[in-house]
């Protein structure tokens, strides 16, 4: 599965468009990284729970969304984008979508 | 009173630590930045048409950063007036830097000669909540392309996932501040508790004279008190002593005829009792009547000096003088 926020891929020919693909997941952050994170908020700086609690979940959520490609037989995802959105105090989605569609070799 | 000192406590840990963590992060943000500048990351959506064959990955970098509590107070001022908030921009500004640097870390991970197509996304995942800590989320990400020959028919083991670098080691460590920050209280905490142990005054007992007689040189007379608890809680009566020093002037007799009393075993260097053990619990307001006999052995003016202690060691003295005669 080839990923990339391009509209096309160097080198390569789409074949066929397949539509949207997304995938997303809502994490809520853990009690322990809350109350560090509220400590950490008196000083500033990075909150590193947070920074990989949410890496990871962006992770799932582009890994559903290849599943989802590969589900309905595309081989890469194009002009992938990311969003994210507090829903509620203490949970946060992650939102992934792109095109997928079945890419070939281009005949030059 | 105590949320003003709190309040300042949290502004001032705020200021330091916060300045210098941001002081920190922006001279280790100078530091990557003019080396990954040989790793250009563009927001161009299309390869130039004469670019070498290459190979794509989607790289990002994230980073979430939380304001200090001093700069929270600081905007929150500046809300009131309006105007730039100066700092909240040095904030977005170390965290935009920050993403992108971490997206070109995950480029150069993968050998990538170039980022296309950069996108940033910054959000605020706190957003609406009041007292909720002020943290915002930036994303960069991109499209590393791959142009060296040796990699370029490797294939890439990020295949199909998102290419990432963890966050990096941070030099000044706040776990191991608060650690410290803790521990120092814990110490204080310690402390208070010892000197609360030593310094502890329980409740006392109250101590009245009731009668004495007129004192004679060895005529034995009687001297009678009351001992009694005004506080709202059971208070042990430990012991009556009487201070050894009134030896040289009086023999002393414990006289209550019905006190449940264990006296003490008599000193070495005298036979003579001094203290009386009670150990007895005396309930709110209860009162109990002791007496003695004391016998002078000269004429003069002289204290009587007893004191009663309850089971803390505080002791109520107790020493009216008494005037002997022929």
């Amino acid at each position: 599965m080839l990923i990339t926020n391009l509209e096309y891929v160097p080198g390569k020919a789409i074949k066929k468009h397949l539509g949207l693909v997304q995938g997303s997941t809502v994490r809520s952050k853990h009690v322990g990284r809350d109350f560090m994170a509220g400590l950490k908020n008196i000083f500033g700086g990075e909150l590193k729970g947070y920074t990989e609690l949410l890496q990871e979940s962006r992770d799932e959520a582009v890994k559903r969304m290849t599943e989802q490609a590969a589900a309905i037989g595309a081989n890469a995802v194009l002009n992938i984008r990311f969003s994210t959105s507090s829903i509620t105090q203490g949970a946060a989605e992650l939102y992934a979508y792109g095109t997928a569609v079945v890419l070939e070799e281009a005949h030059a | 009173m105590l949320d003003l000192v709190i309040l300042i406590i949290l502004l001032s840990l705020g200021y330091f630590f916060g300045s210098s963590i941001e002081r920190a992060h922006f001279r280790s943000i100078r530091k990557r930045e003019s080396v990954l500048n040989k790793l250009p990351a563009v927001a161009i959506r299309r390869l130039p048409a004469d670019f070498p064959p290459c190979k794509t990955a989607l790289v990002a970098g994230s980073v979430v950063i939380s304001v200090d509590y001093f700069k929270k107070f600081v905007a929150g001022l500046r809300n009131l007036i309006g105007g730039r908030v100066s700092s909240y921009e040095s904030l977005i500004d170390r965290a935009r830097r920050e993403a992108i640097l971490r997206m070109k870390e995950s480029a150069g991970k993968i050998h990538a000669s170039h980022v296309f197509n950069v996108k940033m996304e910054t959000a605020s995942i706190t957003k609406g909540h009041r007292n909720s800590i002020g943290c915002v989320e930036v994303l960069a990400y991109g499209t590393a392309v791959i142009t060296a020959p040796e990699y370029l028919n490797v294939p890439l083991q990020e295949e199909g996932r998102l290419v990432t670098v963890a966050a990096p080691k941070e030099k000044f460590s706040i776990l191991k501040g608060m650690a410290k920050f803790i521990g120092f209280i814990l110490l204080l905490i310690v402390l208070f508790i010892v000197a609360a142990m030593v310094f502890y005054t329980g409740p006392q007992l109250t101590v009245e004279m009731q009668y004495f007689d007129i004192a004679k040189v060895d005529e034995p007379f009687i001297v009678s008190f009351d001992i009694s608890n005004e506080n709202d809680e059971v208070v042990e009566l430990n012991d009556i002593s009487v201070n050894n020093g009134v030896l040289d002037n009086f023999d002393v007799l414990y006289a209550s005829p019905s006190s449940p009393s264990t006296p003490d075993a008599p000193s070495a260097s005298d036979d003579v009792l001094t203290s009386w053990y009670m150990e007895y619990s005396m309930r709110p307001g209860e009162k109990r009547t002791e007496m003695f006999s004391f016998t002078p052995k000269r004429v003069g003016t002289f204290p009587l000096e007893v004191e009663v202690c309850n089971e803390y060691q505080d002791c109520t003295y107790f020493n009216p003088p008494v005037t002997v005669t022929e």
